[in-house]
């Protein structure tokens, strides 16, 4: 097939083969009087050369965070990517197949895939990783069904109130459907209270941290709340978090998930993610997706094969473990090749300097007058919820339009009583003289 | 080379009944068929068992099978030593190898073959 413009032979070809003469003739099953007459509003064609300004002007209507400073986050991450990482993706050695089917035959991609699980697993505290999975959202419904396999009997999950509400929408979808109750934990000034969760009934207690308020929450705490009634503790965390944070795993966690989108890739259009579950190794046969194992070939070199493509769904058909037998390979791969330039070390300086830079950021604007930290009590990494004197919606709309600085997340538009309650994402790629510019702009909005 | 004190199943598996106790394994032929095992989900004691249903899984490294229960009743024994011994399902299929102890409620179902029947099955399949 190409697709190139139908010319007239195709044309009368076409219309050879069903037997009608003419275009006309081929629509005279349609009532005249309902046939469009006459020619249509359309303007003519442009050249090549005019739709592109065209189409440029209409781009250039987009504000985008790579032209302005931006504290937006609530999710979608912006952190510093070297070139040399899209470089090396565009690399032909990767042009093979994202999820291959015949998987032994690209050993360069299940390398790859490897590195990634280990290096997750070093970051979360966890034995296993999978290969991944679509995004952050996919991550915390698969850990959850994952759950709900090891603990057959459950009727119902705990999620907190912290939990992102995108992740909360995918989560009421798929439950829904399989009739299990969603029961939510509250917060109290801003982080889930692990002392009122008794939930017998539950398969797992699913929270976030930090939370979506930038909370970090008491993971300890939580993890051995769900254990006390015998549930899996589900942890979604920013992976750029745990380069401070205790990994999950050492305080209890069962199965560590979220959103890699942060580590190499770019917010974008809001996508693609990339899920990332890392669980523990008695749980590793409910484990969904794909795993990369290391052993060797039958002259005894070592050699990276799909472990589990037995529980996958083109094998296991409805008893699969997942319907998902992918990965979200390209945006992994990215993930692996930005951790392996930063190190060890860079990854945990980057950590500090988010740390230093959203700390300065909060402690200039708390001194603004009329604002403050919502819940000063709790520790954050680079995100944080700041009370405002005027509602965060309005604030946005000046600091745009008066400054050119894209401003913190509205809350408002998650819930209509926290409209004064004003997300603020401050990253490595947030200069000093950024976040000097943000203060002295809200000090002149009043 | 099966024994003939067995009741089978067309999914492969045998009954030895003893008093209102079934003990249940897998062929010799099935074990041959799903070659290197790699693991063995069993229930557990207390358990039900429902015929027709499944009761555990058997991987091997080509496939995971579900093991299908031929009788009714509750889960007495599961034969735990195997967890760390797979190669015994495929070395002593109907002595060590044996996978769970069932108390019966109720008789046998109907249809379980002789073991005459059962080869007959087995070299139609071949």
């Amino acid at each position: 097939m190409n697709y190139v413009q139908n010319t007239d032979a195709d044309r009368a070809a076409m219309l050879a083969a069903i037997g009608a003469d003419s275009i006309d003739d081929l629509m005279a099953v349609i009532p005249e009087d309902c046939r469009f007459q006459g020619e249509l509003d359309v303007e003519p064609a442009l050249t090549e050369d005019a739709l592109l300004r065209e189409m440029k002007a209409l781009a250039d209507r987009n504000v985008s965070a790579d032209d302005h400073p931006s504290f937006l986050g609530a999710g979608s991450y912006r952190h510093f990517c070297p070139a040399l990482v899209d470089n090396l993706v565009s690399r032909t050695e990767y042009w093979t197949a994202y999820t291959p089917y015949q998987p032994e035959a690209s050993q360069g991609t299940l390398t790859t895939i490897l590195e990634w699980q280990s290096m997750m697993c070093r970051l979360t505290g966890m034995e296993v990783s999978n290969a991944s999975v679509y995004d952050g959202a996919t991550a915390v419904v698969e850990s959850v069904l994952m759950a709900l396999r090891l603990k057959p009997k459950a009727t119902s999950i705990v999620v907190s109130a912290g939990v992102h509400p995108d992740t909360r929408g995918a989560l009421n979808t798929y439950m829904g459907n399989l009739g299990i109750r969603i029961v939510e934990a509250p917060l109290e000034n801003g982080a889930t209270p692990s002392g009122h969760i008794n939930e017998p009934d539950a398969a797992a207690v699913v929270f976030q941290s930090p939370n979506v308020f930038g909370v970090i929450e008491d993971v300890e705490s939580l993890c051995q709340t769900a254990h006390a009634f015998e549930a899996l503790a589900i942890v979604s965390a920013d992976p750029i978090s745990l380069s401070l944070l205790t990994p999950p795993g050492e305080v209890g966690a069962d199965i560590v998930c979220g959103d890699a989108n942060p580590m190499g890739n770019k917010p974008w259009f809001g996508g693609p993610g990339v899920g990332y579950m890392c669980a523990r190794m008695e749980h590793v046969r409910q484990m969904p997706a794909r795993i990369a194992g290391e052993t060797v070939d039958a002259d005894g070199r070592r050699a990276v094969v799909l472990t589990f493509q037995t529980r996958e769904q083109h094998i296991r058909r409805a008893k699969a473990t997942s319907n998902i037998c992918t990965s979200q390979q390209l945006m992994a791969l990215r993930a692996t090749i930005w951790m392996s330039l930063l190190g060890k070390e860079g990854f945990h300086e980057l950590g500090r300097t988010n740390l230093s830079r959203s700390h300065y950021a909060a402690g200039r604007i708390a001194a603004l007058p009329g604002y403050e930290l919502t819940w000063p009590e709790h520790s954050f990494f680079k995100e944080f919820t700041v009370s405002t004197p005027l509602p965060a919606g309005k604030l946005n709309k000046v600091l745009l339009k008066k400054h050119g600085i894209i401003g913190g997340y509205d809350l408002g538009r998650m819930d209509k009583s926290l409209a004064n309650r004003w997300l603020v994402a401050v990253t490595d790629v947030n200069t000093k003289d950024e976040i000097d510019a943000l203060v002295a702009a809200l000090e002149t909005i009043r | 080379m099966n024994p003939n004190d067995l009741k089978y199943t067309m999914t492969h598996e045998w009954i030895r009944v003893d008093g209102d106790v079934a003990t249940i394994g897998i062929t010799a032929h099935a074990a041959e068929s799903l070659s290197d095992l790699v693991y063995l989900g069993l229930p557990s004691a207390g358990d039900e068992m429902t015929a027709g249903e499944s009761f555990g899984e058997i991987e091997s490294v080509k496939a995971v099978s579900d093991l299908n229960s031929p009788v009714n009743g509750e889960v007495v024994e599961a034969n735990t030593a195997l967890e760390d011994n797979l190669a015994t399902i495929n070395s002593d299929p109907y002595g060590e190898g044996w996978l769970v102890k069932v108390k019966l409620s109720g008789g046998l179902p109907e249809g379980l073959m002789d073991v005459d029947n059962y080869e007959k099955l087995v070299a139609e399949n071949a």
